[in-house]
């Protein structure tokens, strides 16, 4: 008696109608290539997902854009052509946003589309960064990230170069040398309060701190990262400051002040503070920035 | 990511799922833990984030939880409450008339004098709004009444305006005996109604002459005995206008009257139904006073003439006066139909649709659908929250990037400065050729009544002053 298809049966067929999905054909890609597209996919992100989670994580995989980016990367005309037609404006377009100049748009872009189609050789065949577009967001927004990527690296490579004027101008010639002398006038207790009262902080809210007092960035720009409307943000850090302070607080209570002097503490001039506030916001950050060409 | 969680970065994909919000909630958590230790990655999302377009619907808080007992306050509840009251409005006014006569009805009625001053000693309380009434007519009452209120409660009712309140159900239900014979008898002339009372009344504006002519038939003169009985009073044609008639009938209390020179209560006038009593009921106080602000003092309705009955009548239209127009209209006109009265204002001419239409109103029906670009389709609102792709292009060939609509003259355009352009709200699309140079991806269409002017991402502006039939790129 029959019981349905088997296992492998169903997953061959699961593939097809997930093949027919992407419209791969069109581009001229062939089910075993998009199979093995998918599978790696499914490595990168669910490793240890059986048969059926893997199903559904390809389900919810942009796999019209995944095939028409693995068919580019593969080579195939009719695929660039399509790509061509719906990116590349928009690419100069994204450029010209993010660099909010023309030149370094195109050039950004450029530098792009010669990544894209792939300079370099490995194993007799080009590499193509497309080949690292896994189909997890919209291909236009990978393609929007990869953007931003390069160019906040080519950012912080040029800064690395300043010149003696910008130096200058910063003040770092003049710079006094650092202090070996006796130590801060505030108490010690108050830096190890507020040490303890940052590392409690829960991710998010260490964002929303990191992101306005340290990046300078708008409640509105916050609020987009997160996902929450502006006002949100801003009540969230109004309340996220008072409950630090009343954390401080307890922390100096804990540690043999009595309320008046711990509220006389606070009010210290932060210029004395001991503390490093980025370091701690900033804590396991990692070494340097690394771009993922290549290396995922 | 990789494995190390935070030790490295994101991938792109990763990142881009994180921006589009397409993350689950783990791994989006994970992103943000590590997103608030690497300024480089959040300086990546948020120049990602910054070039994404501002989504088309305004974020909306979501309102914040309302107590329970405020729920009550819903739309459907205020409906509801309105009409509940409405018909408790409705069924007082209807319905309270006819419970004082009844109550009445089963008081015995043979002695009405030692019943007037039994009642004048403890007026009851529903009485008591006409006494009121009653005081502030008080120069007006007789001196045998005046006598009686001073040694008397305060609440005391002046003898006369008692009986007459008094004999009002009486004359209800001897009316209703009565009525077959006051239908045969002829009614005795108005006038000298009239006369009789208002004999020897000094002028005041509070006495409405008019209705006695108008109700003649309700007011009768009685003698003391009662022997010759009234017709019975016509029953109103409705509530409301029951409860304006009271309004008149008020005007016109016995406390108005001059006192019979011999001091006794000999003529009594019956005032047309509903009771006095039901003058003190708060609701219809309030009901008589909104009638008078509306300025529904008469109940005098207009007779039912079709509208534009008049105006038409001298060029032979429909309404006409003469049946020999009549008969000389073509047949056309004789056969169309005449509108219902209640469309009198679609009927008039100064009032049509057309009339009304350079005004600005607008009907919800003729409200222009909304247009928006998303995913690069062509999107327009055929309900609300509904749109649907009106312009199904191949991606491949065409992305919208702008669409500008002025009623139904709908411009949009896309990617490679391709542009289509519809004079009948999107039914029908007629294609736009710009230039052949022009490049470019349309980002903004600014159309008057015959000029269009588009720019494209190529920094190209290009105008028309034709309605788009030729097109000049500027500075050229």
């Amino acid at each position: 008696m029959s019981s349905g298809p088997r296992p492998a049966e169903a997953s061959a067929l699961s593939l097809r109608v997930l093949f027919e999905k992407s419209g791969g054909e069109r581009y001229g890609l062939t089910l075993q290539a998009f199979g093995v597209v998918l599978e790696q996919v499914a490595v990168k992100y669910v490793p240890q997902a059986s048969p059926q989670q893997k199903l559904e994580f390809w389900r919810d995989l942009k796999l019209e854009e995944l095939a028409l980016a693995r068919a580019c990367a593969a080579g195939h005309d009719s695929a660039w052509q399509a790509f061509l037609t719906r990116f590349r404006e928009k690419l100069y377009d994204i450029a010209r946003g993010i660099t909010k100049e023309d030149s370094s748009a195109r050039d950004l872009a450029d530098s792009l589309y010669a990544d894209l189609y792939g300079t370099s050789e490995k194993e007799g065949r080009r590499v193509s960064r497309l080949n690292f577009y896994m189909g997890r967001g919209s291909l236009e927004g990978w393609l929007r990230t990869v953007l931003a990527q390069e160019f906040v690296n080519r950012y912080r490579k040029t800064k690395r170069l300043v010149s003696l004027e910008e130096q200058a101008e910063e003040g770092v010639q003049f710079s006094a040398a650092p202090s070996s002398g006796p130590a801060s006038p505030l108490d010690s207790r108050l830096g190890a309060a507020l040490d303890e009262a940052l590392g409690q902080l829960a991710d998010q809210d260490r964002l929303v701190l990191a992101s306005y007092y340290l990046d300078d960035r708008t409640l509105t720009e916050i609020g987009r990262m997160v996902g929450v409307h502006e006002s949100t943000i801003s009540r969230r850090l109004e309340k996220l400051l008072k409950g630090l302070r009343k954390q401080i607080l307890a922390g100096l209570v804990s540690r043999g002040m009595n309320r008046g002097q711990a509220e006389e503490a606070l009010d210290a001039d932060v210029r004395y503070l001991q503390v490093d506030v980025t370091r701690k916001l900033q804590e396991n950050r990692p070494a340097a920035f690394q771009q993922d060409k290549g290396s995922d | 990511m990789t494995e190390n969680g935070t030790a490295q970065h994101p991938d792109a994909d990763t990142l881009t799922a994180f921006v589009e919000q397409s993350l689950p909630p783990t791994e989006n958590e994970t992103v943000v833990a590590h997103l608030s230790v690497c300024e480089p990655c959040r300086e990546v999302v948020v120049l990602t984030q910054s070039l994404l377009a501002e989504p088309a619907t305004q974020t909306v808080l979501a309102p914040a939880p309302l107590a329970r007992w405020r729920r009550l306050f819903t739309p459907a509840f205020g409906t509801i409450a309105a009409v509940a009251a409405m018909a408790l409005i409705a069924f007082m006014v209807v319905q309270l008339p006819e419970k004082h006569p009844q109550q009445s009805l089963n008081r015995p009625t043979s002695n009405p004098t030692a019943q007037e001053t039994q009642q004048s000693k403890a007026t009851p309380i529903g009485d008591q709004t006409a006494s009121t009434e009653a005081k502030a007519a008080a120069p007006m009452q007789p001196a045998e009444t005046q006598s009686k209120k001073s040694g008397g409660m305060n609440l005391s009712v002046p003898a006369k305006e008692i009986t007459a309140k008094r004999e009002e159900p009486t004359r209800a239900k001897t009316a209703i005996a009565a009525a077959a014979p006051s239908v045969l008898a002829p009614p005795p002339p108005p006038p000298a109604k009239m006369a009789v009372l208002t004999a020897g009344l000094q002028k005041k504006d509070y006495v409405n002459t008019n209705f006695f002519t108008s109700s003649s038939a309700d007011n009768v003169v009685l003698d003391s005995q009662g022997n010759s009985l009234p017709p019975a009073p016509q029953p109103q044609p409705s509530a409301a206008n029951s409860a304006f008639t009271s309004a008149n009938s008020k005007i016109t209390l016995f406390a108005d009257l001059p006192a019979n020179p011999t001091g006794k209560s000999n003529v009594r006038v019956l005032t047309p139904a509903p009771p006095q009593e039901h003058l003190g009921c708060t609701v219809c106080k309030i009901v008589q006073s909104t009638a008078h602000t509306l300025g529904f003092h008469s109940p005098v309705r207009t007779p039912a003439l079709r509208s534009g009955a008049l105006s038409s009548s001298a060029l032979g239209g429909p309404g006409m006066f003469s049946g020999a127009i009549e008969k000389n209209q073509p047949a056309e006109i004789s056969a169309a139909p005449t509108r219902a009265d209640a469309d009198g204002f679609a009927a008039s001419s100064s009032l049509s649709a057309s009339a009304m239409a350079p005004s600005g109103y607008r009907s919800a029906d003729s409200a222009s659908p909304m247009w928006k670009v998303a995913g690069g389709k062509l999107m327009k609102s055929s309900g609300p929250s509904q749109w649907e792709d009106v312009y199904p292009v191949a991606s491949s060939t065409m992305e919208f990037s702008f669409v500008n609509a002025r009623g139904n003259d709908v411009w949009a355009g896309g990617s490679r400065a391709s542009m289509i352009h519809s004079r009948d709200g999107g039914v029908t699309w007629e294609t736009v050729k710009l230039g052949d140079n022009a490049s470019g991806t349309i980002v903004s269409i600014i159309a008057g009544a015959m000029s269009v002017n588009v720019k494209t991402s190529d920094n190209q502006t290009w105008s028309s002053t034709d309605g788009g039939k030729t097109w000049k790129l500027r500075g050229e």
